[in-house]
């Protein structure tokens, strides 16, 4: 590894590897000559690891197959030591969701709302081993993390948008896909989409919108028009507006 | 005859290189999420740890790891402030100043919508500074091969940006 950047200075991985007190050998000699970085370094030195509290056996925790130790309770929210026992159980929790939302969506489904061409979206607050479907005026806090399900009678092309309070666009799904809708078959029972997103701190009311188009579509495009209330011909929507206090 | 694979200690790492995934973490986060931040790296590790093969130093795989675990915490999060913008001052790091209309285009939007690897990639190339092989190194893939995704990601942002060149 060169460890040097295009500018000519120490790659910030280069400085960690030189704040073990084994620099890579490309780079030792920039170090040694330029004041620059070695007050990045002189700086990186002096961070100090907050206090987290009791760690957990990580090793053990790595080869052990046994559920995660009780979780200590802790009220401050800034030094979290039960997030170990909650995100040490977040594989098998996330396991454990795929095989839950379905069944407590089914379950909770009091019937889908009815809008447009057969587009029907449903939100739910994702907790992990659980999910609690939002309907519109929940309320919703920051941190909360947001899933989806979509039943689309038509096929098309699907984007889920939300608005925030400030009139702010910004892309729920999917988030992998370049801007680009993701293409969809028409489905006969709400089907869970594969991310979510989490919640910012901006109050007032948050808008989660789906839409479906027959034609692909961009989604600075698609964001501009629900912010001016002008769809393109062939676009259908369903949305649900959830409460931020 | 069987080669042992590699191991990690990650106690030892914690010990080691916690500072290393907290001042990563400040990068992209204020110090008062940044304690959060770096247990879920750590638990992050825990999950993923069947995943390190040795190809990279533990520093690496560390390093890389955290990248990647707070640029999808951000791209959940929602916000759609500039990557930059995201950045906290701090005094162990600077930025590479993005001069390119590809590097802007990624800070400013394309980073939260290609997928993670390709996010990870556009990071450590025009938000660290790294070489193609440095990265290549670190992610245990070839030059090329970052080479290749850099291109793939050069094209997204043109389009982007309206097919300026």
């Amino acid at each position: 590894m060169n460890g040097l950047r295009r500018d000519g200075h120490l790659t910030d991985l280069a400085l960690e590897h030189a704040a073990t007190g084994a620099p890579l050998p490309a780079t030792a000699a920039h170090l040694s000559t330029c004041d620059s970085c070695q007050a990045r370094l002189d700086a990186a030195l002096q961070v100090e690891l907050p206090d987290l509290g009791e760690l957990p056996d990580l090793q053990a925790l790595l080869g052990a197959n046994r559920p995660a130790q009780p979780v200590p309770s802790v009220p401050e929210p800034a030094n979290r030591p039960w997030m170990w026992g909650v995100l040490l159980t977040v594989a098998s929790a996330a396991a454990a969701a795929m095989i839950a939302i379905p069944t407590v969506l089914t379950e909770v489904d009091d019937g889908l709302r009815v809008k447009g061409a057969g587009l029907h979206l449903q939100v739910y607050l994702d907790q992990g081993s659980s999910s609690a479907r939002l309907r519109d005026g929940d309320p919703i806090s920051a941190g909360d993390r947001l899933g989806f399900r979509v039943r689309n009678r038509d096929p098309g092309y699907l984007m889920i948008v939300g608005i925030d309070a400030a009139n702010e666009a910004y892309l729920c799904y999917p988030q992998s896909g370049g801007g680009s809708p993701a293409q969809v078959d028409s489905t006969l029972d709400p089907v869970a989409l594969p991310e979510a997103i989490r919640m910012d701190d901006t109050p007032g009311t948050e808008q989660i919108v789906a839409i479906l188009c027959e034609d692909r579509f961009a989604y600075d495009d698609i964001a501009s028009a629900l912010l001016d209330d002008t769809l393109p011909p062939g676009c259908t929507t369903d949305s649900v507006n959830l409460e931020k206090p | 005859m069987t080669t042992a694979a590699p191991t990690l200690d990650l106690n030892l790492l914690y010990r080691e290189h916690g500072r290393l995934v907290l001042r990563r973490v400040r990068r992209f986060y204020r110090t008062e999420q940044a304690a959060d931040v770096l247990q879920e790296v750590f638990a992050k590790a825990v999950e993923r740890a069947h995943t390190y093969r040795g190809e990279a130093s533990p520093l690496s795989w560390l390093y890389g790891l955290t990248t990647r675990h707070c640029l999808a915490r951000l791209r959940d999060e929602k916000r759609r402030r500039e990557l930059l913008d995201e950045v906290g001052e701090v005094p162990w790091s600077c930025p590479i100043t993005p001069s390119s209309t590809e590097a802007k285009v990624f800070l400013s939007q394309l980073w939260r919508t290609v997928d993670p690897e390709l996010a990870q990639i556009g990071v450590h190339y025009y938000l660290d500074g790294m070489s193609q092989s440095d990265i290549g190194e670190m992610l245990g893939v070839t030059g090329r091969t970052v080479s290749n995704r850099l291109k793939q990601l050069t094209d997204l942002a043109r389009d982007a940006a309206g097919g300026s060149p």
